[in-house]
Formats: C-alpha cells, structure tokens, sequence
C-alpha cells in the first residue's frame, strides 16, 4: 500500500512537471549526446557521411559539413527547414538505412538538428529556405489525370520511364552529385523515400532533390499542372489518398509515349 | 545482452544447485552447523530446487544482446540500449513492432542475400560466493564458471511476421532451447493489434530479460517469488505458452499487452487448456519539454494464474499479482539518470501450500538506479524486498522466507558496433532470505562477480 502511494505521488508529481512549453530552439552539445547514440554509425564520427556502414549504404549517408539535404520543402538549393529535418528524423527514409526515429523524444530531434545546424557554415551565413508555396489541393479528376499523364509524359518519363523508373536516362545510367549511382523512383510502389502524399509528390516535383537529377520544376509548369502530374503519380500506386476509381483510369491511359490517352468519360469515376 | 552477467548469476545457482551432497542438504535445511546453505534453495523441497535450477535455465535464455539487428540495420547497439542490454525508447518501440524499423528494410527480401537473421553469444566469468548462516561464514567458494554459446535466430522475416527461437549450448553439456514464438504484426493494419504465438515473455517494468547483471540473484528475487510451501510453478519471470495480445502507438508511448496462457509446467492430464491464466500491462510514458525531468514512464500490471490441486489436478486454485511501476529520466534523454519504482503484491489460494490455513500473501518492491555518464558505461543499482504478509501455515514467524537484495555494478563495452559487442562487467550483490536456516537462521550470500561476454 506505500508503495502504491509512493508511485501515484511520483507519477502525479512528474506530470505536473510537464506542463512547460516546448522550446524553439535545440541545445547542440546535447544534440551531439543524441547524434553519438543514434547517428554516428552511418554518418560517422565526424558527420562526413563515413561512418562504419556507409560503404553497405546505398543511397549514402549524408555528409553533414557539406549542408546539402535531398529532401526538403524549400526551393532546389536552399537549406531545409526544421521542420523539414525533424520530418525525416520522425519519419525516415522509406527503403533506405534510415530508419524513423518517431521515438525519439521531440527534444532530442531538436537538440540533434542544432547539432547539425553547427556542422555546416551554409546555417551560419544563409539559413533555411522559405517553404515553397502550396496552393489548396484540387480534387483529382479522370480530367485533371489524363492532363497530367500528358505533362508526365513530357517532363519526367525521360528518367521515370512509365513509372517505374526504367526512362532512358536510367537505362543510360545516372549518378548524384557525390558520384554515386543512382536510380529514379519507382512510382508504383504507392511510396517514395520521402513522399506519402499527393501533397508530399507536389513539393517534390516543384522542389526537386538536392544533390540528384530530378530538378526543380521551375516555371516549366504551373502550380496547377504540377498537382496534375501529383494526381497522376498518385493514381500510378497505392500512395495515400489515391482512390481505386482513380487508380483503374490511370491503369487503362495508355502508357507514355502510346499516343493518345483513352477518352476521360470512357471509365467511370 | 546480458548473458555474462546472467551466466555469472546463473553460474552461481545453477552450479550450486547441481553440485550434489551440499545441496541436498542445504535443500532439507537440516545440514550440519558449518555445511553450506545454497541460499535459493536452503529450506526448500527437492522440488522447489529443481524449480528454482530451470528457472535459472530458463532465465538464462531470455537474455537478448543482438548484434543481429545491428547488422541488419547498420545501426549502433546503443541506438536500442540505454545501455546494453536494457532498452530505450527508441529500443523499446523497435522491439514493440515486432523487431522491425518499418522502413521498408525489414523483409529479408530486402536485405543482402549473406544476411540471416542469426547471431551468436557467449560468455565467460569469476565469481567469489561467501555464504552466511546466522552471522556466520559457512562457505566460500570462487572460480571460473561454466559458460555457454547461445545460437539464436530472432527477427522479422517479412512485415507481417516476426519469430524468436533461441538454443543455448552450456559447458556444463546440459542443452536448452527456448521455447519461441511466432509474431503477426499489425493484425487489421493496425499497430495496436499484433498477435505472438507461443512462449513470450511478459511486459514487465525492468524486463527480466534485459538485466545488467548476469549473476544468480537478479530479479529472480522477486519476479519469480513463490511463497514458502507453494506447490505452484507460476511466476512471472518466465515466458508461459499461449497468446499474446499487444499494441502500441507510434513510438511506443502508449503501449498494452495480454497474455492469455496456459501455466508452464502444471500437469495437464486430464484437459486441454488446464491452468489458464491472463496476464496485462498498460503503460504510458510521458515526455517533457524542459527542466531536469525529461520523461516519466508509468505502468500497471496484474497477473491471475491456475494451478491444479487434488488427485485428479482438475481442481484449478489461483494466485494473483498485482503492481504498479513509475521509470523517470532525468537529466537527459541520452545519457540519464533513470530512476525505476515498482511494486507488487501476490495472494495464492491456500490449497496450494500443503498444509494451510489461510490465504497466503506477500508485498514487494524494487527500485532500480542506473547512471550513463558517457557511452559506453553504466553504473547500476537496485534494492529488493520481499515481505510476507500473511503466512500460509498459520505459527510461522512472520517475517519467514522475506527477502532483501542489494545490488551494484558497472558495465562497460570494450566494443560496441554494427557487428560484435564486448563487454565487461562488475557487480557485488548481497541476499538474504530469512529464518530459512536450521535454527530459524538467516541466510546471507556475498557475491563478487566479474565476467566478460561477446555477442556477434
């Protein structure tokens, strides 16, 4: 019985502790505690992205001196935000050694972004990139996907193929900015590394991939052709969101580069 | 993990309870002024001994040091280990989905062909018992113990499934093989129904199987606590086969188990599921953004196990456990001071100490204190009590067969990476169980404990 009274007195003191605010910034001497634990063995001891298991890690681990992050929300070449790095924190890097650390506590991914907020002067001297603007998502429609099937065609089957990844300037063979080999997504698989969303698929293709060939959209579309291409993506693959109607209309459009897609009416939503 | 340690402990009892004339008459309690008094069987029936020899077994296979998963996943063994081999968070939601990063890397299609989901340990100790009866020393004895290879298979084989089966191999000839079991994660897609079949273990606070010290003491002291007399095997140190229900959210902060079992060891001639018992824990670990405090982790727990009495074993008598635990981190996430506070009570039926009059019952407690002032190094404590309550035969002292243990040790890793971890680790452990000796004698043993272990 004093031992029941002794933990209820500990547990409701503790939660009473709980009650303050987040705080806004990381400390970066402890984020180093937390980057030796959970970090060190890819990214090595001296965040250069040569810890034991890069040479078995394929994409790389990132070199953190060098501040170049793939994914981000911001425009091609800008720094990431916090968000952004806490994001691939929680969540990782789907089917790669990076693994989601959505257990860590959100002081811990905040102590160790501030450490590698140290580990570049790129965070010194020009600081994250404004997010990119997203207009509201339109509802897809057979409509909106066969126009994006089109700007698909046009823009990334030269590398994405028919989804798949097998375009011609993979078969040719294509590598990063660092030399290594490197593969388009396979967009059937409903899941990018980073991408879930239709959402996720729009920041992509307007932000690009740091460090890889897959650009930045730039003014060659506008932000209502890049959602196309997104529901198209979406509907190539079980990604999130993507419904079965939209998936069988985009199973029955002719491949790219077949010619002209089937009529939109012709399949029923 | 540990199986240094447990190895050392388990070296302890195991050998003290094999090496014959001396322990049969310490399990008497009748010996000769002078004899030894093997401590964890001293006053016990031969039955008890021989309980108490394949608990040891039995503890010694629940030790889960896995550089497989390093290897698998190129990751530290300190990414999982506040330090080897207790868990941390992030440990404790990786083995809470099942042994699986749910990074599209746990299917062993996805991995390199070479990989298989095995690994290997052994381990290898000194250890010095002095054993007092009533104040005074009645053995000491020391030496190398009898180590073991441990040859486990542990893992996901795809997304949906997970398993455990692990054979220990010991010095000594004796052969065991864990029991195991088959996982099915996210049953309905959900992360809150995940199904193992087979022996699992139960979610206790400080799991058993993840302790620093591997000596003979442990939480045997108190997790596989029987009362004095019992005819019961039930406790919940070990794995009972059946059915275990458990779920969790993302990151493992909300968690709960069932367990519906079958009483390991109860004799089942004359029904198919003849002891049941359920076992359930619901705990909830709270974060906090500022101060010293940095997460608390709270949880409860019960247990209500069968065992069959009379000729025929269909009388079914029942023995529960209730406890409550509270873990707090302080001063950092990484490198913490933990705190862990739990407390249990038991009650048995009396029909299960031949010769009752009541209802027996007990109170226990346990607070266990661990420091990580740098990887990869641990400083350990803990305290133990068992009181009994209530006896069972009624004129037996009160404070018959209570129990205190004292613990403290430090564990260092001389490696600790992605394909082999060595450890080495010292610990003094001090336990006495009461008025057990001839005479109404407390029995103390001393035990100095240092061993070294590899895990690859």
């Amino acid at each position: 019985m004093a031992t029941a009274v002794v933990v209820s007195a500990l547990m409701v003191g503790a939660l009473a502790l709980g009650a303050a605010p987040l705080p806004a910034q990381g400390d970066a001497g402890r984020g180093r505690q937390v980057y030796e634990r959970y970090c060190v063995q890819c990214h090595g001891e001296r965040t250069d992205g040569a810890g034991e298991v890069a040479r078995w890690s394929q994409p790389k681990p990132r070199d953190f001196r060098q501040g170049i992050y793939k994914f981000s929300s911001t425009p091609y070449g800008y720094l990431p935000t916090t968000a952004d790095l806490d994001r691939v924190i929680q969540n990782g890097l789907y089917g790669t050694r990076m693994p989601p650390f959505a257990a860590l506590s959100t002081r811990e991914r905040r102590d160790v972004i501030a450490f590698l907020q140290t580990r570049s002067p790129r965070w010194r001297i020009e600081g994250s990139g404004t997010p990119i603007a997203i207009p509201a998502e339109p509802a897809p429609t057979r409509e909106s996907l066969t126009q994006g099937r089109a700007l698909f065609e046009t823009n990334c089957s030269k590398c994405h193929g028919d989804g798949t990844g097998n375009g011609p300037s993979a078969v040719k063979g294509m590598v990063d900015d660092w030399g290594a080999a490197i593969t388009p997504a396979n967009l059937l698989l409903g899941r990018g590394k980073w991408s879930r969303t239709a959402r996720d698929i729009y920041i992509r293709a307007m932000a690009g991939i740091n460090g890889t060939p897959m650009p930045e959209s730039g003014d060659a579309l506008t932000p209502e052709q890049v959602w196309q291409v997104a529901h198209y993506v979406q509907a190539l693959g079980g990604w999130s969101g993507s419904t079965p109607q939209l998936r069988q209309f985009a199973a029955q459009l002719p491949p790219p580069g077949a010619g002209q897609p089937a009529p939109a009416d012709t399949v029923k939503q | 993990m540990s199986a240094a340690r447990r190895s050392a402990a388990a070296a302890a009892l195991v050998a003290a309870a094999l090496t014959g004339p001396a322990l049969a008459k310490a399990d008497t309690g009748r010996g000769p002024v002078g004899h030894a008094y093997v401590l964890p069987t001293a006053g016990r029936e031969t039955a008890e001994r021989q309980r108490m020899y394949d608990a040891l077994r039995r503890y010694l296979e629940e030790r889960r040091e896995i550089p497989a998963f390093a290897r698998k996943y190129g990751m530290k063994c300190t990414a999982c280990h506040l330090a080897v081999p207790v868990l941390n968070q992030f440990g404790q939601a990786f083995k809470d989905n099942g042994y699986r990063m749910k990074n599209g890397t746990d299917d062993l299609r996805a991995n390199e062909p070479a990989y298989w989901p095995l690994f290997a340990w052994l381990w290898k100790d000194y250890e010095v018992d002095v054993q007092r009866v009533g104040g005074r020393t009645v053995q000491t004895q020391g030496g190398i113990s009898n180590g073991a290879v441990v040859l486990g298979a542990l893992g996901s084989v795809g997304d949906k499934v997970s398993f455990r089966l692990v054979p220990i191999i010991y010095e000594d000839g004796n052969t065991n093989v864990d029991h195991g079991w088959i996982r099915y994660n996210q049953a309905f897609g959900s992360d809150w129904v995940n199904i193992k079949v087979g022996a699992a273990d139960f979610d206790l606070p400080l799991s058993p199987g993840r302790e620093y010290n591997m000596g003979a003491s442990r939480f045997a002291t108190l997790y596989a606590y029987a009362v004095p007399g019992s005819i019961s095997r039930f406790n919940v140190l070990f794995g009972q086969p059946g059915l275990e229900i458990m779920g969790h959210d993302l990151g493992s902060r909300n968690r709960y188990s069932v367990n519906l079992f079958n009483t390991a060891g109860a004799p089942s001639a004359h029904c198919v599921l003849c002891s049941p018992g359920i076992f359930g824990r619901v705990t909830h670990r709270q974060e906090f953004a500022n101060g010293f405090l940095r997460a608390v982790k709270a949880g409860v727990f019960g247990a209500y196990a069968t065992w069959p009495v009379g000729p025929d074993t269909s009388d079914l008598k029942g023995q529960q456990r209730l406890g409550g635990d509270v873990e707090l981190w302080l001063g950092s996430d990484v490198l913490p001071f933990r705190a862990t506070l739990m407390g249990i009570t038991g009650r048995d039926d009396r029909a299960l100490v031949p010769g009752a009059t009541q209802n027996p019952k007990f109170n226990a407690g346990m607070l266990q204190l661990e420091y990580v002032p740098r990887l990869p190094l641990v400083f350990y404590g803990r305290l133990q009590q068992i009181r009994n309550q209530r006896q069972a035969i009624a004129g037996t002292p009160g404070d018959f067969g209570d129990q205190d243990f004292q613990l403290v040790g430090v564990r260092f890793a001389l490696d600790l990476n992605s394909r082999f971890a060595s450890l080495l680790e010292l610990t003094y452990w001090r336990w006495t169980i009461k008025h057990v000796a001839p005479g109404g004698a407390n029995v103390t043993n001393h035990t100095v404990w240092l061993g070294t272990h590899l895990d690859f």
